[in-house]
């Protein structure tokens, strides 16, 4: 069974004075131990998608099913906390949590014990090639891609078995996107997690088990590269 | 849970400009707060606490309608002479006027008498009074004389003494001897009738110094002795001024034709003769005579209104007892330590006259002795006042006057006087009214509740009866309650203000804190975190902020409120001392200044002032909280940041 399964799934931002459909009639299947990448120029409806599978709000139309159960009828906010967790396009880190508070979060979500948090988010934050003088450091002091890594950590740290990046190396270095690209490889690949990855860059596209392309908010068949 | 307030607080201290600002503002909104809450809750009680301390009286007097100096010929100057003008009233304005519709009394004004309440047991003890008793009688004797010639006393003449029917022999327990004689002159008389030799008459006399010729050709006793005129030499002079209880005079039966009577074989038994026995015997009771103070409340004699006199031992006459008009009384230091009564002991009160004109402190002056009314004792019929009414009273309380007067205004108490509730005299005093006149402010007060005398005021100008001065005392009430209803006011304004601000400052902060962090609510909301918690943890950081903010205020204002507290205190010692009794005072009164503290104001403001913000920072803060979380988060987070 597909851990996520998007079945006719259309979106549409309502706001006063128009309403701009993001995502139209898009279904697809989405596996556990599989990296998948989602191309697509910009304004195509790809972080909006990312969005609807994190569980951030429902489709307009369709329906998202976790593993057979549809999202609707889930508590969301358990989703988000335990099952899927988000590397944003714009980070999303707190302005004013340090970069270990920001990875720490999730986990104080979770319940866990402080030291043990703490060892988890340092841990992470290795893991995503960033030194010890990051810690006690505000976003706004670090480089774009600092933040980007941070932001990785603490997707990590949830520990859920989706992990959503929304172009999580558009601000990296080569070496550096290596690592994370090598990084999620291994998550999918050898931890069993379902790992979406939009991406402009071909590099990190090629590295995918599976490639969707959207244009105009839908879903272009036979995307595979 | 915790943690997320943790998270919370660590995000507000990271923005500590903006903190500390809300919290001095907040702060400063709890100042005014309880500054306001206090002073109006001072200003509240300290209004009851005046309510019961203060009472306010009016006192009515009759105006004159005219003064009238009279003339008396004054024989050693051989010329009529300005003797000291008198008020005189066309007619007397019953007290009834003053009931009229929205007159609110607590106590009604009365027109009331005093009483002379006479005793064998009333005798003086004290051998200084016995002195002055025998200067007295000396001073007012009642004799029989004969001139040792015939002749006119237009000059001092010696006169022989015969029989004394009131005079200092008989009281240092003499009889007349042989060779007394006394001198005598006719003195404010322009035609003095002759006096023959072998007659005897019979006169009322009083003492003054000898003329100044006597004294330069005379030496010794003679000399220095002084001489005696007829007291009823006075133009209006009479042996009685009863009244009736309308105010209506008595005519006398038996008027004095002459300022002597000529004593004959069987003289005394004529009701002529009989009038002057009658009035030794009334000037005797005189001497056991004092004097009794009916009233319908204490705190209407001005003496105990203004605090000059207070009870030193024993209690105040109750409300209760003034009502049911019970039998007990007040009794002065003076009469306690002349017949050893004190508190428990029963005294009794034989009334044998009324009289409404006069004050009790005037015919009977405190410190001095009781002289009383020796110039007009008897009633129409010639007769000296019969007992109307004779009950036992217990002594409650024992009084002391501090200041006692030294001018004639008659509203101090009287020297060796008691006060009796008057419903405890049951007995009409219709046949012993011994004078009468107009109402006068020592004899005519009433109550009113504190804080009327404009209402009053108005209501009896509307009545247009002319003639009655109403004058009113209330401590300096009236002014205090003034000040009083201005920082009410204040307190209103500053409490309304303080509401105000919190809660622009509340909007402000809460907007701040919770409405422009919509995007930390959202990425709070991605990382999972429910509804509830995102609540608990942005209350909480408001909450603590509010509570330090206010509770730093609310001290603050409490400690404002006590230094304005101790600041109207000491205002207002000075308020009561400079106009409670000015009036009074230019009536001869001494000031007497009142213990006068403000209301306290219990801490418990504090808490009022706390608990609202809470309630005010939870509400708006919910209110802003629940904006953030209406709409899902992938809207929020979609948005680029700006
Ligand atoms: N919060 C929003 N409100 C209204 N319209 C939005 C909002 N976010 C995105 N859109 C619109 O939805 C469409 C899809 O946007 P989306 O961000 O999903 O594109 P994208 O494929 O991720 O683009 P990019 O590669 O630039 O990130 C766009 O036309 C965009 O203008
Ligand atoms: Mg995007």
């Amino acid at each position: 069974m597909s851990m996520l399964s998007v079945r006719g799934v259309g979106y549409i931002y309502q706001s006063k004075y128009q309403s701009i459909e993001a995502v139209k009639n898009v279904s697809c299947d989405f596996h556990s131990g599989k990296l998948y990448a989602v191309t697509g120029p910009s304004g195509s409806g790809k972080s909006t998608l990312l969005s609807l599978l994190a569980g951030l709000d429902l489709p307009t139309s369709g329906e998202i099913l976790v593993e057979g159960k549809s999202m609707a009828s889930l508590d969301r906010d358990r989703y988000r906390r335990e099952i899927a967790s988000v590397v944003y396009q714009s980070f999303n880190l707190f302005p004013l949590l340090t970069a270990l508070e920001n990875v720490m979060y999730p986990m104080e979500l979770l319940g866990k014990k402080k030291s043990e948090a703490v060892e988890t988010a340092i841990q992470m934050i290795g893991e995503v090639g960033l030194g010890e003088k990051i810690y006690q450091q505000f976003p706004i002091m670090m480089s774009g891609g600092e933040q980007q890594r941070v932001a990785i950590a603490r997707a990590l740290s949830a520990g859920g078995k989706i992990l959503l990046a929304d172009e999580p190396t558009g601000n990296l270095d080569s070496a550096n996107e290596e690592n994370v690209v090598e990084l999620l490889r291994t998550l999918a690949h050898k931890q069993g997690f379902l790992v979406i990855v939009i991406t402009h860059n071909p590099y990190v596209a090629e590295q995918a088990d599976e490639v969707y392309r959207m244009r105009d908010g839908e879903l272009q068949t036979d995307g595979r590269v | 849970m915790m943690r997320h307030v943790g998270n919370s607080l660590r995000q507000m201290v990271r923005t500590p400009g903006r903190t500390v600002l809300f919290l001095l503002l907040l702060s400063l909104s709890s100042i005014l707060l309880t500054l306001g809450e206090g002073l109006y809750l001072m200003s509240e009680q300290t209004v009851k606490k005046l309510e019961s301390v203060f009472t306010t009286i009016g006192t009515v007097q009759q105006t004159h309608d005219e003064m009238t100096a009279q003339k008396v010929w004054d024989t050693e100057k051989k010329a009529y002479l300005d003797v000291a003008s008198h008020a005189e009233y066309h007619s007397i304005i019953p007290v009834e006027k003053l009931y009229f519709e929205g007159a609110n009394y607590i106590h009604p004004p009365v027109h009331r008498p005093y009483y002379g309440a006479t005793h064998p047991d009333f005798t003086y003890r004290d051998d200084s009074y016995i002195r002055v008793m025998a200067q007295t009688r000396d001073r007012l004797p009642i004799v029989e004389v004969t001139p040792l010639q015939d002749c006119v006393p237009d000059h001092t003449v010696r006169l022989k003494l015969l029989r004394e029917l009131y005079g200092r022999n008989g009281a240092a327990g003499r009889e007349v001897q042989e060779w007394e004689t006394i001198l005598f002159c006719d003195h404010y008389n322009p035609n003095p009738k002759t006096l023959y030799a072998g007659k005897t008459y019979v006169m009322a006399l009083e003492w003054r110094r000898s003329h100044a010729e006597w004294q330069r050709t005379h030496t010794g006793v003679d000399r220095l002795s002084g001489e005696y005129f007829p007291r009823s030499s006075d133009t209006n002079y009479g042996l009685s001024t009863q009244y009736l209880p309308d105010g209506k005079k008595i005519p006398e039966q038996f008027p004095m034709q002459e300022r002597w009577d000529v004593v004959t074989e069987g003289f005394y038994d004529t009701p002529e003769g009989q009038r002057w026995l009658e009035l030794a015997k009334a000037m005797e009771q005189l001497e056991h005579t004092i004097p009794v103070i009916p009233t319908d409340s204490t705190k209407l004699l001005m003496s105990f209104f203004n605090g000059n006199a207070t009870i030193i031992d024993g209690r105040d006459i109750s409300e209760k007892e003034y009502q049911s008009g019970k039998r007990v009384c007040l009794i002065s230091q003076e009469l306690s330590q002349m017949h050893g009564y004190s508190v428990g002991d029963t005294v009794p009160l034989p009334l044998f006259f009324a009289d409404y004109r006069d004050s009790a402190s005037r015919d009977f002056p405190p410190d001095s002795l009781p002289i009383g009314i020796p110039n007009h004792p008897l009633n129409a019929e010639g007769k000296a006042y019969q007992v109307f009414d004779d009950n036992q009273y217990v002594v409650v309380g024992i009084y002391n006057e501090i200041n006692k007067a030294t001018s004639s205004s008659g509203y101090d108490m009287a020297g060796y006087g008691v006060v009796v509730p008057a419903a405890s005299i049951r007995s009409s005093d219709e046949n012993n009214i011994l004078d009468y006149g107009p109402m006068m402010g020592y004899n005519t007060v009433f109550q009113i509740p504190n804080g009327t005398i404009d209402q009053f005021r108005k209501a009896w100008e509307k009545q247009g009866i002319d003639g009655l001065e109403i004058n009113f005392f209330d401590k300096g009430f009236t002014s205090l309650k003034e000040s009083l209803d201005k920082i009410k006011q204040i307190a209103l304004a500053l409490s309304v203000a303080g509401i105000m601000v919190s809660i622009l400052i509340l909007l402000l902060f809460c907007h701040l804190f919770i409405g422009k962090q919509k995007k930390r609510t959202a990425i709070e909301r991605s990382l999972g975190m429910n509804k509830l918690s995102c609540t608990t943890s942005l209350l909480a950081g408001i909450l603590v902020i509010a509570l330090l903010g206010s509770a730093i205020g609310s001290v603050i204002g409490y400690i404002f409120t006590g230094s304005a507290m101790s600041l109207f205190t000491s205002q207002a010692q000075g308020q009561i001392y400079s106009t409670a009794f000015s009036s009074w005072a230019s009536a001869g009164g001494e000031l007497n200044e009142l213990p006068f503290e403000a209301g306290a104001v219990s801490p418990i403001v504090c808490l009022f002032t706390i608990a609202y913000l809470l309630v005010l920072s939870f509400g708006i803060a919910l209110a802003q909280i629940r904006q953030n979380l209406k709409s899902e988060p992938l809207k929020l987070l979609s948005m680029r940041e700006n």
